[in-house]
C-alpha cells in the first residue's frame, strides 16, 4: 500500500496558486531576525534557574517541587508517594486495596533509586515492564495512582519537564496514574523551551528518527472551559510533584 | 457540525444573542480576563515586537514555499512509517477517514479538539458508519453532550454557557447528580470517559503545527485528553489545515511561545506534545498506526488572493479576545465554527459569500486587533477588502452600493455636494422629530433604536458659516 496519496495534484495546484513552478530545490531558511529567545535568562546559573523553576511550579502550575540529592532520592519519593496514598478522603477505610505505584525503567532512574524499598504491604511498586506487553503494563498504570518518570530535560520559565517517550519509559506512566513524580537532575535545567527545540533540531538535522512521543509537561493537567475557572486535573494526572536532584 | 453553524440571518442571529444577558457578561469577562492575562504575558517575555516580528517572518516564508515543506514533512511522514494523504476537498479529508474507520471496522473514535475536524463535518460522518464519536476537550464534550451547540469561541467553545446551565445539561444526558461547582462537574466527565479512551479503536486529533524536517505533529493542549487519544489507540489520525506547518524545531520554538502567551497568557500550556510518527517497534504504548490528514478545502485559492495573510494565522484567538463586536455580540452571532475577526475574515473566504457575507461588516474598524496578532495580520485591512471586493461583485444590497454610487457622484462635484446638503438639511429639519425620522430608512432606522437623531437647525455648515455674525 502507498504510504502518500494524491501528492503531486496537491502540491502543483499549491505552486500553480503561488504563481511559480513547484519548488523541488531545497529552501533556504532564512535566519531569525532577532535572537532574544536566546536572550531569555542567559545569564542564569544554574541555581538561578532552578529558584525560578521551583518558585513557578508551586505558584502558577500548582505542583510541587522539591529538592533532594541522590543518597537521599529513595526516602524521598518514598515519602511523596506516601502522602499521594494517603491523601485521599477515604483513607481511614482500613479494607481498601493498597495503593500501587508504577515506576519507569529508565536506566538512569533506576541507578540512583531502588524501587523495592518502597514496596510495602500498603504500597505495592511496579516497573514499567516491556516484556509483559501493552496490556499487563497499561492495566498497572491505569490502576495505579502515582508514575514516577525521569525527564531528559527542564525547562525553567514554563516550568516545564521534558519526556521523551522510549521502551523502558511508556507514555502512560505520566499519564494514567492520578499523580506523577517527575525526577529531574539540576544539571538537565534550562532556561526555555528555546534549549529544548535545539536539541531535536539537531538530532533531526543528523537524520535521527526523533522519539515518537516528546511531551513537554508543565503541572498537572487542567483546564478553564467552565466560567473560565481554573480546575486542576481532568483527563490527565490531578496533582504533580518535580523533584530536583541537586548533586547531579 | 460544518462551518455554519445556524440558519437564522446575521441580525437575527444577533437579536437572539444580544437577549442572552448571561452570554453577554459572561463573553465580556473573559475578554477582559484572557486579553489581560496575554498583555502581562506578553510584557513578561520582553522583546514582544521582536517575537511577532519573527513569528510573521516564519509564516509568511513557511506560504511562500509551501509545497516544498509539504513535500519534506510527507517524506519525513513515511520515512517514519506513517500515512500521508493530501485531500483538496472536505469530502476527500472526510472520505478518507471514513475508509479507515470501515477498514478497521471501528466501533469508537475518541477527538481531541481540532478547528479542521469541524470544518470538514467529520463527526458526522464517522458516525454514519455507526461508529461512536467522543469529543474528548471539555468545552467540546459540553457542546456535544447538549445536542451539538455550536462553539462560540475558538479556544473556550462553551464560554457561553455558566456552570448552572452544565449542571443541567449533565444531568439531563450523562446522569449526573452532583453540584454545579466546575470542579466537580470536571471530575465527573474525567471518570465517565476514562474508558472511552481504553476501549477506542482509533484517535483523532488536529495539530497545531507540523515540523517539516522531522515529519512530527505537535499538539497543544491542557486536559491531557490529547495524549490519552494518542497514546491508547491502535490507530492516530492526525488532521491538519495544510498551511500548519513550519520548516524545523527552531522555528516551532518561536510560533509556540508566541501561540501559548497570546491564547491563555502562559509561557507554555499544560502539554505541548510533539509526535512524530507510529510507535517505535519496542515501545508498548501509542499507535501502531499514523495517518497524516493534509487538507486544502480551500486554503490554496486564498494562497492566491489579496487574503493570503490570512494563512499565518496560528489560531489563538487574541483578536477574538480584544474584538469589541465580539464582545457585544458573541460568537454564536457569527454563524461559523470561526467567530471574531478571524472568523470574519476566514469564514467566507472557505464558506462563501453566500452564507458569510454579512460577517465582514461586523467590525467597527478599530484595528485593535491589529495590535494583538502575534503574527501581525492585517484582520481590519482584509475586512475592508470583503467588503470592497462584495462591493465590486455587486453582493453588497443595490440600495447599498445605489447609495454609494450616488455620494461618490455628489462628493465629486463642490457645486452639486453645496446644493445637496443645503437641500439635505432643510428636509431634514422638516422631517425629523423628537430625534426620530417619521419613515423607517435602512441603518438610520436601525440606528435610532437606542439613539436620537440630532435636533438639525435648516442649514447647512457651510451656510451657518457664512452667515454667523
Amino acid at each position: 500500500m502507498s504510504q502518500i496519496h494524491n501528492r503531486d495534484s496537491f502540491l502543483d495546484n499549491i505552486a500553480n496558486k503561488l504563481g511559480r513552478p513547484r519548488q523541488t530545490e531545497p529552501v533556504e531558511r532564512p535566519k531569525l531576525k532577532h535572537t532574544c529567545h536566546h536572550e531569555v535568562m542567559a545569564e542564569f546559573s544554574v541555581d538561578e534557574l532552578k529558584d525560578v523553576l521551583v518558585n513557578y511550579a508551586r505558584t502558577a502550575l500548582g505542583s510541587q517541587a522539591i529538592e533532594t540529592t541522590k543518597a537521599a532520592l529513595t526516602t524521598t519519593l518514598a515519602d511523596v508517594c506516601k502522602k499521594y496514598c494517603t491523601d485521599e478522603d477515604n483513607s481511614t477505610d482500613t479494607t481498601q486495596a493498597p495503593c500501587e505505584t508504577i515506576v519507569s525503567a529508565d536506566p538512569r532512574l533506576l541507578a540512583i533509586f531502588d524501587p523495592e524499598q518502597l514496596d510495602t504491604p500498603e504500597h505495592i511498586v511496579h516497573i514499567w515492564d516491556t516484556k509483559l506487553g501493552y496490556g499487563p503494563n497499561i492495566e498497572v498504570a491505569e490502576r495505579a495512582k502515582v508514575g514516577i518518570v525521569f525527564a531528559e530535560q527542564a525547562l525553567a520559565e514554563s516550568g516545564t519537564m521534558v519526556l521523551y517517550s522510549q521502551p523502558a519509559q511508556g507514555r502512560a506512566i505520566s499519564l494514567l496514574p492520578e499523580a506523577s513524580i517527575f525526577v529531574v537532575p539540576k544539571s538537565h535545567l534550562v532556561a526555555r523551551l528555546t534549549q529544548a527545540t535545539a536539541v531535536l533540531h539537531e538530532k533531526a538535522k543528523k537524520g535521527e528518527r526523533l522519539p515518537s512521543c516528546v511531551n513537554f509537561i508543565s503541572g498537572p493537567s487542567s483546564t478553564a472551559d467552565i466560567e473560565l475557572i481554573k480546575v486542576i486535573g481532568v483527563h490527565g494526572p490531578i496533582y504533580a510533584t518535580y523533584v530536583i536532584i541537586d548533586d547531579m | 457540525m460544518s462551518m455554519k453553524t445556524s440558519k437564522l440571518k446575521f441580525k437575527e442571529r444577533i437579536k437572539v444573542q444580544m437577549k442572552d444577558d448571561f452570554m453577554r457578561e459572561s463573553v465580556a469577562n473573559a475578554q477582559t480576563r484572557m486579553y489581560t492575562n496575554r498583555q502581562i504575558a506578553a510584557d513578561k517575555l520582553g522583546n514582544w515586537e521582536q517575537w511577532r516580528e519573527m513569528g510573521m517572518d516564519i509564516r509568511d516564508h513557511v506560504l511562500e514555499n509551501l509545497d516544498y515543506y509539504l513535500h519534506q514533512l510527507s517524506e519525513n511522514v513515511k520515512n517514519n512509517g506513517g500515512q500521508v494523504f493530501f485531500a483538496r476537498t472536505a469530502s476527500d479529508a472526510t472520505n478518507y477517514v471514513e475508509s479507515i474507520i470501515k477498514a478497521k471496522n471501528a466501533k469508537k473514535v475518541v477527538k481531541s479538539k481540532s478547528m479542521v475536524t469541524e470544518e470538514i463535518n467529520l463527526n458526522q460522518i464517522i458516525e454514519r458508519n455507526g461508529c461512536e464519536v467522543i469529543e474528548t476537550d471539555l468545552g467540546e464534550y459540553i457542546l456535544q453532550v447538549d445536542d451539538c451547540d455550536p462553539p462560540s469561541h475558538i479556544v473556550v467553545p462553551a464560554l457561553h454557557k455558566n456552570r448552572y446551565q452544565i449542571r443541567d445539561i449533565f444531568k439531563d444526558k450523562i446522569g449526573y447528580e452532583g453540584s454545579e461547582d466546575p470542579e466537580e462537574l470536571t471530575r465527573y466527565v474525567r471518570d465517565y470517559i476514562r474508558h472511552d479512551f481504553l476501549q477506542a479503536d482509533i484517535g483523532i486529533t488536529g495539530c497545531n503545527f507540523a515540523v517539516a524536517e522531522s515529519g512530527t505533529v505537535t499538539l497543544v493542549t491542557n486536559e491531557g485528553n490529547a495524549r490519552l487519544a494518542t497514546s491508547l489507540p491502535k490507530t492516530h489520525i492526525a488532521v491538519m489545515g495544510m498551511e500548519r506547518i513550519v520548516p524545523t524545531f527552531e522555528e516551532l520554538d518561536i510560533v509556540i511561545s508566541l501561540l501559548c502567551r497570546s491564547a491563555v497568557g502562559i509561557p507554555l500550556t499544560g502539554y505541548v506534545t510533539a509526535l512524530t510518527g507510529p510507535r517505535e517497534e519496542e515501545n508498548l504504548d501509542g499507535p501502531e498506526e499514523f495517518h497524516l490528514v493534509i487538507v486544502d478545502n480551500g486554503r490554496s485559492d486564498i494562497l492566491g488572493s489579496e487574503f493570503r495573510d490570512i494563512l499565518r494565522c496560528v489560531r489563538c484567538a487574541a483578536c477574538v479576545n480584544t474584538c469589541p463586536a465580539y464582545r457585544h455580540i458573541g460568537g454564536q452571532s457569527y454563524g461559523s465554527i470561526y467567530s471574531g475577526p478571524i472568523g470574519a475574515v476566514l469564514s467566507p473566504l472557505l464558506g462563501g459569500y453566500d452564507d458569510f457575507k454579512d460577517l465582514p461588516y461586523a467590525c467597527s474598524l478599530c484595528r485593535a486587533c491589529h495590535d494583538v496578532c502575534p503574527v501581525k495580520i492585517p484582520l481590519s485591512d482584509l475586512l475592508l477588502k470583503h467588503r470592497q471586493k462584495m462591493g465590486e461583485e455587486k453582493i453588497t444590497p443595490l440600495a447599498e452600493r445605489a447609495a454609494v454610487g450616488a455620494f461618490n457622484i455628489i462628493n465629486a462635484h463642490p457645486l452639486l455636494w453645496d446644493k445637496t446638503v443645503k437641500i439635505g438639511a432643510t428636509v431634514a429639519s422638516g422631517l425629523i422629530r423628537n430625534g426620530k425620522l417619521p419613515l423607517q430608512m435602512g441603518a438610520i432606522s436601525e440606528w435610532t433604536e437606542a439613539r436620537d437623531l440630532p435636533q438639525p437647525d435648516g442649514q447647512s455648515f457651510r451656510s451657518w458659516f457664512k452667515n454667523r455674525n
